[in-house]
């Protein structure tokens, strides 16, 4: 396959997209490689979000 | 250190902005932490200068010398739990062996309290399942319970009893599936009992309920030319996954296991033959972590593979199974020999002789797993499959085809 790399956002190591329903064995989403990062390039964007701002929570 | 990142893991900070994920919770790891998000559903693994932003400022696992590089997890992200081996429907291939008189199952309370030593570890989530989790008469309160103490609730079903009961449950999950491995006449294809048309029924109240469904496909050599065929009818129904789950030498379904395994062809068109299935963006297609070789034989990039969290056998890491009598294992498919109960979990996830094992797959890896660029990722395949196929816990998984072009490269020599 052909070899593109994935430019995250600084800081985030990897993402799990989804919950695992099945209570068997470990799901895996089955992307179309080598164009994951399309897949999950709306997760990275939410992340950056999370950061943008200073979060509300508990500290 | 435990109860420190229980206290942090109750931070929440939940926002209206639409932007914005929903964040549950955020825990501490070695090389930083994982935050869990509700809407949309997903992990995020970020290193220490994005738990600073976010405002967690620090963590003994940050600084221990023993945890810079840690075999595994502080705790698992997921719990798979067989709540009840009681399942009425008998079917041939049970993986679990599950029958219609169960013995020796957890309590309410005990099954509570050993949800919330999970939850104060640190798990996310916790899939259900079964026997058929729905033949407890007590599975709304336990379901209700975590979502109280911020675990999300998941859900495997054979969906042969939906009714408001069922969908009042189900709404509280934050993912349901149910088991379907074939449309139509082929529905039973892999001994499974129990009817298509009722499935189907199934799958449409809950859509009609809103609840986020999807379907579970056992992949056998029975079914394998039958696959395309379930993705259309997901694809039609609305669903919003089918993950496919190789067949599994456990339970009863060990007895049948020459007949059901793949052939290597089928092993090695498998992630091509899905690729080309045509589906509408909305449905995902996800496999179990037993395909994982049938995914990498393809030589898919590593590095997107790590940063999409793709992973073989994570038994021990991201992954503890608990069976109905409370004793957890590293997965579903191997026993726990050391009979180790899951009340003991604050101890035993880091001194498990049995978790230990899978831990230690890698560091024992044997050719060619050992000089396999995927090692990292794969960790030599399914246990359950090296174990029953060769007896031998630590052995190359005999069904991933490098395994396979390696024997037979030997074989040639």
């Amino acid at each position: 396959m052909k070899r593109t790399s994935i430019r995250f956002p600084k800081g985030v190591l990897k993402v799990k997209k989804g919950y695992n329903p099945n209570s068997s064995s470990i799901g895996t989403v089955l992307y179309s490689f080598p164009l994951a990062f399309v897949a999950i390039s709306a997760i990275l964007s939410l992340c950056v979000a999370l950061i943008g701002k200073k979060s509300k929570g508990e500290r | 250190m435990f109860l420190w990142i229980a206290g942090r893991s109750k931070a929440t900070f939940m926002t209206k902005d639409a932007k914005k994920p929903v964040i549950n919770r955020v825990r501490y790891e070695s090389f930083g932490g994982i935050i869990s998000s509700l809407d949309p559903p997903f992990l995020a693994w970020v290193d220490k200068y994005f738990m600073r932003k976010l405002g967690y400022s620090g963590s003994p696992l940050w600084k221990s010398a023993s945890a810079a590089s840690p075999r595994h997890l502080s705790a698992p992200t997921e719990v798979h739990w067989a709540i009840t081996n009681k399942c009425s429907r008998g079917c041939a291939g049970c993986y679990m062996d599950s029958r219609p008189a169960a013995p020796c199952e957890l309590s309410t309370d005990a099954l509570k309290t050993s949800l919330k030593l999970l939850r104060d570890l640190g798990v996310f989530h916790v899939a259900l399942g079964g026997g058929e989790a729905f033949e407890r008469p007590d599975f709304h309160e336990i379901v209700a319970y975590c979502r109280e103490i911020g675990l999300v609730p998941n859900l495997t079903t054979s969906g042969l009893s939906m009714e408001d009961r069922e969908i009042e449950i189900c709404s509280l999950m934050g993912q349901v599936n149910i088991s379907c491995d074939g449309v139509g006449p082929h529905y039973g294809v892999n001994g499974r009992n129990g009817s298509f048309a009722v499935v189907d029924t199934a799958i449409r109240r809950m859509k009609e309920a809103d609840i986020p469904v999807g379907i579970n496909c056992v992949v056998s050599r029975r079914n394998y030319s039958l696959l395309a065929e379930v993705i259309r009818y997901a694809a039609g129904v609305g669903a919003n996954e089918v993950e496919f789950l190789k067949y599994k030498p456990s339970g009863r379904g060990r007895e049948r296991y020459a007949e059901n395994a793949l052939t290597q062809d089928m092993v090695r068109g498998f992630y091509p033959m899905l690729m080309g299935c045509k589906r509408p963006a909305s449905l995902e297609l996800k496999i179990d972590c037993s395909f994982i070789p049938a995914l990498l034989y393809h030589k898919p990039p590593k590095d997107q593979l790590e940063k999409c969290a793709v992973t073989g056998c994570d038994g021990g890491n991201l992954l503890l199974s608990v069976r109905s009598n409370g004793i957890f294992a590293g997965c579903s498919f191997v026993d726990n020999s050391e009979i180790e109960p899951v009340s003991t979990i604050e101890s035993s996830w880091h001194s498990s002789v049995h978790l230990n094992r899978f831990r230690d797959v890698v560091a024992k890896a044997q050719e060619p797993c050992r000089s396999c660029e995927y090692l990292s990722i794969c960790k030599c395949g399914c246990r359950a499959a090296a174990l029953f196929l060769t007896g031998d816990f630590f052995a190359p998984d005999p069904e991933c085809p490098f395994v396979v072009e390696h024997a037979a490269r030997k074989e040639v020599r």
